[in-house]
């Protein structure tokens, strides 16, 4: 258990507590002004919940501990994200809920489960829509970000490695180009150069489906999607030459795998489906 | 990668819909039964030097899929660094081919109700002058829709509401 990364998740989940308990007084400063005091009885209920996301060090093993410690400070990222982007679009009730149910999630015994409970939150926040995909992808960045910052990339658990090839994936899937250049990614995830390009290569390694070569990064999936609509809607293909340089392999699957959706489809339509 | 199993089994799927779209085409009556000149389609032609793209003067769609799939054989033969640009034309080639047959299904369904109402015309309550125009406004759907797919059958999407409209009215005026 490394000393940095203890440190780095307590003060992350005392700074995102104390964010997280502004916006709660605001929105019950809010309630009072219209004298809502239902509303502002529940936010004094939730601003104590928050209050109490911190381990309790002596119910946990030292490594337990840490596991802990990244559930919780998982759990405030998304609390404050869901707080700074919804409180002005959705009823604090609604809010309120989201919040206790994840709050819920951290304290019934899955504070153990990081990865269980970075999957619940997920699906909790799919229920918020876009709105909650959004949430979900900004407060996993906050948190990958300030371990990898603080204490570097080794630091992050297998399932933290997992979330971090996610939002790089997504990151990559939200892109009109068929790649993303590690620039982009320093600006995007908010890492440094250097270290980002340390981070896509141990993940190339580890999970093939990441791509890169020189500065450039894609996903076999993207290329994929890609060449369909480049095929489909006849776009530019400026990119394809660049794309034959960099991965020709890929782009050869990438081909083979749209001709055969493309003859399916074609059968499709001869079957009448 | 391409791997003979890809190829082997894309020819496999290309000539069922070869098949298929033979069976189907004999009701295309307005489209010379699938064997009127439709589409242009780039042959590939290898050898051991080089490979030669020669675009052909259009064909049927029966035709164009033979020529695909004879392209899709000479795939694995060829290096790997040109086989990206064939399997390139491929793709573009074979969406182009769903495009057209999607259209010409669709053209189709309005041609046969166009036949039908065609044939309804002598049942009807009017006189024989009218029942001269209606038939020739029918004939003349038939050729124009006939023609659009002999010139630019990929601008049926910016005509078919033309037709549809044109079956509707016809179809309230025969029938209803």
């Amino acid at each position: 258990m490394s000393m940095c990364l203890r440190k780095t998740l307590e003060a992350f989940i005392r700074h995102k507590r104390s964010t997280i308990n502004e916006w709660i007084l605001e929105l019950k400063r809010q309630a009072l002004i219209n004298l809502d005091t239902t509303t502002a009885n529940m936010l004094t209920e939730l601003e104590n919940q928050v209050g109490t996301l911190m381990p309790l060090k002596t119910r946990y093993s030292p490594n337990e501990y840490i596991t802990a410690l990244r559930s919780h400070a998982l759990i405030l990222s998304y609390l404050s994200e869901l707080l700074e982007t919804a409180k002005n679009i959705l009823p604090p009730d609604m809010i309120r809920e989201v919040m206790l149910r994840m709050i819920s999630l951290v304290k019934g015994g899955l504070s153990l489960d990081f990865g269980g409970m970075a999957i619940q939150c997920k699906n909790l926040l799919q229920g918020l829509q876009e709105l909650g995909n959004q949430i979900f992808a900004e407060g996993t960045r906050k948190y990958l970000v300030t371990i990898i910052e603080s204490c570097g990339f080794e630091e992050l658990s297998k399932e933290g490695e997992f979330l971090l090839r996610e939002s790089i994936a997504s990151l990559i899937q939200s892109i009109e180009k068929p790649y993303i250049t590690i620039e982009e990614i320093c600006m995007k995830m908010g890492i440094k150069e250097k270290q980002t390009k340390k981070i896509i290569k141990k993940l190339s390694n580890l999970y093939p489906e990441i791509l890169l070569r020189n500065d450039i990064v894609s996903t076999r999936q993207k290329i994929e999607l890609w060449i369909e609509n480049v095929i489909k809607e006849k776009i530019s293909e400026d990119e394809v030459h660049k794309l034959k340089e960099l991965f020709p392999e890929q782009l050869e699957t990438a081909y083979i795998t749209s001709a055969k959706k493309l003859t399916k489809m074609f059968n499709n339509l001869l079957e009448g489906e | 990668m391409i791997s003979t199993e890809n190829i082997a089994e894309m020819t496999k799927k290309l000539e069922k819909l070869k098949e298929k779209i033979r069976e189907e085409s004999i009701d295309w009556w307005w489209l010379d039964q699938g064997d009127a000149a439709l589409i242009n389609i780039t042959k590939i032609e290898y050898d051991k030097k080089e490979v030669k793209y020669v675009k052909m003067p259009k064909v049927s769609i029966k035709t164009a899929i033979t020529i695909l799939l004879n392209n899709l054989k000479n795939v694995y033969n060829i290096s790997k660094g040109k086989r990206i640009q064939i399997m390139s034309i491929i793709n573009e080639e074979l969406n182009e081919l769903l495009k057209l047959v999607e259209n010409i299904r669709e053209a189709h369904k309005i041609v046969e109700e166009l036949e039908y109402l065609d044939k309804m015309i002598n049942s009807i309550d009017r006189t024989e002058e009218e029942k001269a125009e209606l038939k020739k406004i029918i004939k003349g759907s038939i050729n124009w829709i006939k023609e659009i797919f002999y010139i630019k059958p990929f601008e049926w999407g910016k005509r078919k509401e033309t037709f549809k409209n044109v079956t509707k009215k016809l179809n309230k005026t025969i029938i209803e």
